[in-house]
This record gives C-alpha cells, structure tokens and sequence, in this order.
C-alpha cells in the first residue's frame, strides 16, 4: 500500500500540473496539456514534483514570451486569433501596436509628473473654477500650523502676514516674530485687520504703528502710518454713529490735529520705504524653503499689504495741500500758495526717486501734473520766469510720462489676448478626458477580445479608434501644456530670483494671472450667449439632429434591405 | 527574420536522442528520462523543434481509463537530415558527442 506522503507528493504534482494548464496562454495550451498528460505516467512523489515545477518554469518562460510578443499586438488582440489579421485593415479592431501605445502613454506620464506639468494643471483646474486662492489656503494653512510648531520668525511674519482669519492669531504670530528678530518690525505696516468687513475698515495695530516707529523713525511711511492710526480711530466712530453727516479731512484734522501733525512730519521724512522689497524678500525666503512655486501667495501678500490704505492718506493731505494753496493764491499770499502747491510735489519727487516699488504707477505722476498745472500760472504771476519755464518742461515730462505708463505700465496680463489662458484651460480639461477615454478604450477592447469581427458593433469602431488616436492626442497635450506654460514659469523664475523692482509685480502679475484670463472674443460670447436659454436651444436643436440622424438612418437601412 | 535554433547541449541530447530510432513515437517523460533533461528545460526545445518543423507530434488516446491523451513526438524528414548535419558540426568541433544515435 502507498503510503501518505507518497500520496500527497503526486496530489501535490497533479494539482501544480492542472494550475500550470489553467494559467497557461490560450494560444499554446497544447504544450500544457501535454506536460500534465506525462505526470499519469511518472512514478513516485519527486519524480512527479520535479515535473511539475519544471512545468511552472515552463509556465513563466512561456508567460514572458506571450507578454513580450503581446507588445506587438494591438491592445485587445489575442495572438494567432482571426482578429490579428484584420488589425490592419479593418475599423473595428485597433491598428496600433500595444508597444507604441505604451510609450506614448509613458512619454504623456512622464510629462505630467514634471512640476511645471503640475502646476499648470493645477492652474488650469482652478482657472475653470475661477477659484484664484484655492492652492493659496491650503499652503497658508500648512505653513500656519509649521509656524506654530517651529516658531521660527520669518515663518511666523509670513503667517501674520499671508493668514487673514483671525486678528489675534495674526498678531500674535507678529509680535512673536518681531520679539525673535527686531529687523522684522516692518510687518507691522503690513497687517491690516479685519474688523468690519461690511464698511470696509481694516485698521492697524496701534501698538505695532508705535513700535515700528521706533524702529525706523526717519521712514515718512512710519508718520503716514501714525496719521492712519488716527484717521481709522476716527473713521470708525462715524460708522458706529450710523455715519450721519458728511466724513471729510476737515472733520479729522478738527477731532484731533494729531493727524495734521503727522502728515507735515511724513512729509518732511528724509526718506520713503514702502518695505515692498523687504515683503517679496520675506515671501521668496519663505518660498525657497518650503518649495511654494505658486504665485498666488505673493499677489495675496500684495494684495493684504497696506499701500492703498496709506496712499489714501497722502492723496487726502495732497488734497488738504492744493486747497490751502488755493485759499493762499486768493488772499493773494503768492509765496504761501507757491511752498503748499510744492508740497505734493518734493513729497512725489521722493517716493519715486527714493521707492521703486510704489503699487499704482499713475497716482504719484498724476500728483505731479496736478502740483506744476497750480504751480505754473503762481510763478507767472510771481514773474520768475526761469521757474516757470523749468516747471513746464517738468509738466511736459510727466504728461508723456502718463502716456507711456497708459499704454506700458498696465498690467499686462489684462492686456494680453488671453490665449495663453484659454490654453491652459483647454488643455487642463482635455488631459483627463483623454485619460479616462483611453481607459475606457483599453477596458472596452481588452474585456471583448474574444469578439469576433462579425460580431462586433459601432461601439468596437469607436473604441479601436480611440486607442489609435487618443493617445497620440494625449502626448501633444501634454507637450502643449508644458510647452506653453514654460513663458510663464520663466516669467516667475525671472521675478523671483532678480531683487525686487518695479517690473517685479508685473512680471509677477503675467506669471500668476495670464492662466487665469480669457481672450476678449470669449468674453463677449460668454456675457452674450453662455445662458440658460441658449443653452436649451441648443439642447433642443443637438437632440433634434440626433434624433433626424437615427430616424435617416433607419429610412436608409429599410431600403437597402428591401432591395 | 527567421525562427532559428539555438543548438546547445541539451538540444543536441534531445536531438541524439529522437534519433536514436527515427520511425518511433517517443513520449515527452521518456525522452526526459532517457537525456536526464528536466521538463522545464525539455518542453522549450520540443516547442520549438516543432516551430521549425523539425519535429511532428500527435496525441494519443490512452490505453488506462480516466488517463488524458499523450502528446507524441518524432523528427521530420529534413527534420532528421538538418538534426544529422548540425550534430556532425558539434561532433567535429569537438564540442560534443553523441552518445545514443552513433552519428
């Protein structure tokens, strides 16, 4: 009698020798029959073990090939079957070898995975949801909570800088980090809080004002900041009354002359320091160090900053300057009126000579043009001709200077034709469509491959030339949205790694929004016909044709049939 | 481009083997036990002997109840003149010598 092990060794081999057949590929199962029918013939356990496993090394030998042949094949073509030889010729059956599909699928892969790749399809993403600051809260989240934990201070001036949620948190990230590094003071000038969104209030800390200007007192935007304080303080009173009479200077500079006094001293500052620079130095630190390739972070940061709130300030004291000019030149005080028109104008003259980085490029020119139009007829009357010449020469630089800044110094990326964008945004869409088309087509072909030609449909047409073209298509929209993102990647690389100028926020500016705008033919079509109800026009007008379609085609078969 | 064969040891075993009695039918398990050449290594070369036409096969119905059907294989005739040829190079190479078939 045999005993068990025996027993179990060749139950051991048959069930190995019947797995080998199982898995082995259709086309030369033969070969696997064969083997197993050997092992009824075999004597003792590891006779019989030593066949089978022979047979599974068979089995991998054999499996390598197939694959390795399968490359050549098309996707979803069984070797030696009758589709292989209509893959050249027929419609229903791909026609592309599987190989070639692969590299293309891998080259597109490759593409994708390249950062620039990314970024423009993350852009391109949050183009379509018009979503600017998507990327932007979720990295000032991360980089909030790293603050917190590191309490390193540029990081923690980054966060009271770029996190616009909570007050407190914000400055008491700012007074961390300014307590770690004193140079960090300048943020101060940069934090406004959110206190009553409705009535647009965003006053700063007073306490960080009183501190910066310690820190720097020579800097006339320290003052101008002082006098903000003020103005805000005052401001906010006349909401809470339910904002009952008119709010001008003259009911500031009546509640408290502090502010007046601020205003003379920012304006006789030996100089003007906007910390723009010291903010895109801070941001490009924080950006190197943790790897933000987004721009949208920088433009917030520009956008929190508080240079239109202070630059409200010089253009009321501007304001209060002309009108007591005016008032002077009335009585007749030629000289008063000639030092108050000056005011505006040294004040202009240094900002510009002092500052590059001045947000709005038409605001202190304008200020000069309005400073030399009051200043000319004074010195005319004064009968200091020299003046007035060299005044309206002046006059003359700054009115071309204007026209060139109208048609140069706007923002670009408004100018642009907006291509750039809607290619970003097409491409960003037809990258995963196609992706999903071609699994769809692999899935499709590969489950129906024991179809027959006779018994394959429309839908076998479709999915062949799907898997003969999509990818090919993939590729280029890959390479396309590599290709034209590069200008912009170059255009941010450029602005981030030169020091800070006053193309920097333009370049900024062409590097974050351009994916974001669409060309003008689009916006008018948009604003004309992208409603509801043309949009069941056309639903109406697509399922009619659809249906005129079938119903002709229908007509058009009846008839063959019949004859 | 071409199937050809690799003509190593084994190959040259199989091949001294098969003709040893030209005419017969031989089963995969006798070949493999006459050569002592594992089936792993065995099938391969009779797969492809039987791509280059080397080599015919046939099933046989078992005599046993129950038993599957044996696969069977012999040379062909240019199967047999090509087998000759490239053991006679081996023989003459030195590199091998036939020990069932006296070629």
């Amino acid at each position: 009698m045999r005993s068990n092990h025996v027993l179990a060794g060749e139950r051991l081999a048959a069930w190995l020798a019947r797995a080998v057949v199982h898995l082995w590929p259709g086309e030369s199962r033969h070969w696997g029959l064969a083997l197993e029918a050997e092992l009824t013939e075999i004597e003792g356990p590891s006779a019989s073990l030593r066949w089978a496993i022979g047979g599974v090394m068979l089995l991998t030998r054999t499996w390598w090939n197939h694959l390795m042949r399968s490359w050549l094949r098309p996707a979803g073509v069984p070797e030696g079957g009758p589709l292989a030889e209509f893959a050249k010729n027929a419609t229903r059956v791909p026609r592309t070898p599987l190989f070639v599909t692969a590299l293309l699928l891998l080259a597109s892969v490759g593409l994708l995975l390249t950062s620039d790749s990314r970024q423009a399809l993350s852009t391109g993403f949050h183009a379509w949801r018009e979503d600017e600051s998507g990327q932007y809260n979720k990295q000032v989240l991360k980089l909030r909570e790293e603050a917190k934990r590191t309490q390193d201070p540029q990081l923690l001036a980054f966060s009271a800088l770029a996190f616009s949620g909570d007050n407190n948190e914000r400055l008491n990230f700012a007074k961390e980090a300014v307590r770690r590094d004193p140079s960090l003071a300048w943020i101060y000038s940069k934090i406004r809080l959110n206190e009553n969104p409705c009535c647009m209030l965003h006053p700063l800390d007073e306490q960080g004002i009183v501190a910066l200007q310690k820190w720097d007192p020579e800097n006339s935007l320290t003052r101008i900041l002082a006098a903000d304080v003020i103005f805000e303080r005052i401001e906010k009173a006349w909401y809470d009354e339910g904002m009952q009479r008119t709010f001008n200077v003259d009911k500031v500079t009546q509640q408290d002359p502090n502010w007046l006094a601020a205003m003379n001293s920012a304006f006789r500052a030996p100089k003007f320091d906007s910390y723009q620079a010291q903010e895109f130095a801070l941001y490009r630190d924080i950006a190197y160090r943790y790897d933000i390739r987004g721009g949208d972070l920088v433009l917030r940061i520009f956008w929190n900053s508080g240079e239109w709130q202070s630059q409200r300030q010089i253009s009321l004291y501007n304001q209060l300057l002309w009108d007591n000019g005016d008032a002077a030149l009335a009585k007749g005080k030629l000289d008063d009126a000639a030092a108050l028109y000056r005011g505006p104008l040294i004040f202009a003259e240094q900002v510009l000579g002092q500052d590059q980085t001045a947000n709005d490029p038409f605001e202190l020119p304008f200020v000069k043009r309005t400073s030399y139009q009051k200043l000319i007829p004074v010195l005319e009357k004064m009968g200091r001709k020299d003046e007035e010449s060299l005044a309206q020469f002046q006059l003359q630089s700054v009115e071309t200077e204007l026209q060139t800044a109208s048609t140069a110094r706007r923002w670009r990326w408004l100018d642009a034709d907006g291509w750039t964008g809607l290619a970003i945004r097409s491409l960003a869409l037809a990258i995963p469509v196609l992706g999903f088309l071609i699994l769809i087509c692999l899935g499709f072909l590969f489950l129906g491959r024991s179809k027959d030609l006779n018994s394959r449909g429309p839908s076998f047409a479709f999915a062949s030339w799907g898997i003969d073209c999509a990818p090919l298509i993939l590729l280029t929209a890959c390479i396309g949205i590599f290709a034209v993102w590069q200008p912009l990647a170059l255009s941010y690389s450029k602005a981030m790694s030169s020091p800070w100028n006053s193309s920097t926020l333009n370049d900024l500016m062409d590097a974050v929004l351009s994916p974001y705008a669409m060309p003008a033919s689009y916006n008018t079509f948009s604003e004309n016909y992208l409603n509801a109800y043309h949009f069941w026009v056309a639903a109406v007008v697509g399922l009619s044709m659809i249906a005129f379609y079938i119903m002709l085609r229908d007509i058009l078969r009846r008839r063959l049939k019949a004859s | 481009m071409g199937l050809h064969l690799r003509i190593s040891a084994a190959t040259l075993h199989v091949l001294d083997a098969l003709l040893e009695h030209p005419a017969e039918w031989r089963h995969g398990y006798s070949v493999s036990k006459q050569t002592e050449i594992p089936s792993g290594t065995l099938y391969p070369i009779l797969m492809r002997l039987e791509k280059l036409a080397w080599l015919e096969t046939r099933w046989e119905k078992s005599e046993k109840a129950g038993h599957p059907p044996r696969h069977l294989y012999r040379l062909t005739g240019p199967g047999r003149a090509l087998a000759v040829e490239e053991m006679r190079a081996a023989r003459a190479k030195k590199i091998w010598k036939p020990i069932y078939s006296g070629v």
